[in-house]
C-alpha cells in the first residue's frame, strides 16, 4: 500500500498523521499539499460511506511540520468491521509517522461541557464487545498493553497548545459504543457511572 | 461535543443537528490544531 503512496509523493515522509472526523474535513485545506490522493486509488484503505467524509488521503505541510490528512474515516456501525482503519494506519506508520492525532463528534456527559465544547481524550471504555485486534494471528503483536494507550506526554503539548491559543480544552474519559442509533437514557446512566466523560455520536 | 448525551437535555438527538454544531465548533478545532503542529517538532 504504501507503494502506491509512495508513488504519488516521492520522498515524502509525513510525522503526523490526522483523521479528521465530522464537520473538520476541511481542515485539510490548510494543509500546503504535495499530493491528494482517493481512498479509492489506495489498496486497503475503507471506502466510506458517510456524505460527510471526502474519502482522501492529503499528503503535505502545516507549518514546517509534515502530515498526512485523511478526510474521513469508516465507522463500525457501516459494516461491521471494527478493524477497518487498521490497514490505512499501519501504512501511517510505514509511512513515518509518529503521532496520530483524530477528531470526532461526540456527545457530553458533563453538564460543564456544553455543545461545542472540546476535550482530549485521556482515557476510553470499549462498550462495544468486539476489539480492532481479532483475528490477529500468535506472530503479532495482539496483546497490546492500553495503559497509557493515549500518551500521556502528548496529551500535555495538545493542552498546552490549546492554552497558548486562548481555546478551552477540558480532558476525560470516551465511551464507545455501537452505534449507528444513539444510545439510550439508561445506557448513558450506566456510562456515567462507568466514568465516562463522552461518548461517540454517529455522524 | 455537539450535544449533550441522551436523557440530559429535552433536545432532540439527531444527525443534523450533530453535523450543524460540530460545524460551528470547526474553527475552535482548527485552531487548535492549527497551534498544536505549528510547535511540534
Amino acid at each position: 500500500m504504501i507503494d502506491a503512496i509512495a508513488a504519488k509523493a516521492p520522498d515524502f515522509t509525513p510525522k503526523v498523521a490526522m483523521i479528521l472526523g465530522s464537520g473538520l474535513g476541511t481542515f485539510a485545506e490548510e494543509v500546503r499539499a504535495v499530493a491528494t490522493i482517493p481512498y479509492g486509488e489506495l489498496p486497503g484503505f475503507p471506502q466510506t460511506t458517510v456524505g460527510s467524509h471526502a474519502g482522501k488521503l492529503v499528503l503535505g505541510h502545516i507549518g514546517k511540520t509534515a502530515v498526512a490528512v485523511l478526510q474521513g474515516r469508516a465507522h463500525y456501525y457501516e459494516r461491521g468491521r471494527a478493524d477497518e482503519m487498521k490497514g490505512a494506519i499501519r501504512a501511517m506508520a510505514e509511512l513515518g509517522c509518529e503521532t496520530l492525532l483524530q477528531t470526532n463528534a461526540a456527545g457530553s456527559l458533563r453538564l460543564d461541557m456544553p455543545p461545542g465544547s472540546l476535550m482530549a481524550i485521556t482515557d476510553h471504555i470499549n462498550f462495544t464487545g468486539v476489539n480492532p485486534l481479532f483475528g490477529l494471528g500468535a506472530g503479532d503483536n495482539r496483546f497490546v498493553d492500553m495503559v497509557d494507550a493515549y500518551d500521556p506526554a502528548l496529551t500535555k503539548r495538545l493542552l498546552a497548545a490549546a492554552k497558548a491559543a486562548n481555546i478551552l480544552c477540558h480532558d476525560g474519559v470516551y465511551i464507545w459504543f455501537c452505534g449507528p442509533s444513539f444510545e439510550t437514557p439508561a445506557e448513558i446512566r450506566a456510562a456515567r457511572t462507568l466514568g465516562a466523560d463522552a461518548v461517540d455520536m454517529p455522524a | 461535543m455537539t450535544n449533550y448525551a441522551a436523557g440530559m437535555s429535552h433536545d432532540k438527538l439527531g444527525h443534523e443537528q450533530t453535523m450543524a454544531v460540530a460545524r460551528e465548533a470547526a474553527g475552535k478545532v482548527r485552531g487548535l490544531l492549527r497551534t498544536f503542529l505549528e510547535g511540534y517538532d
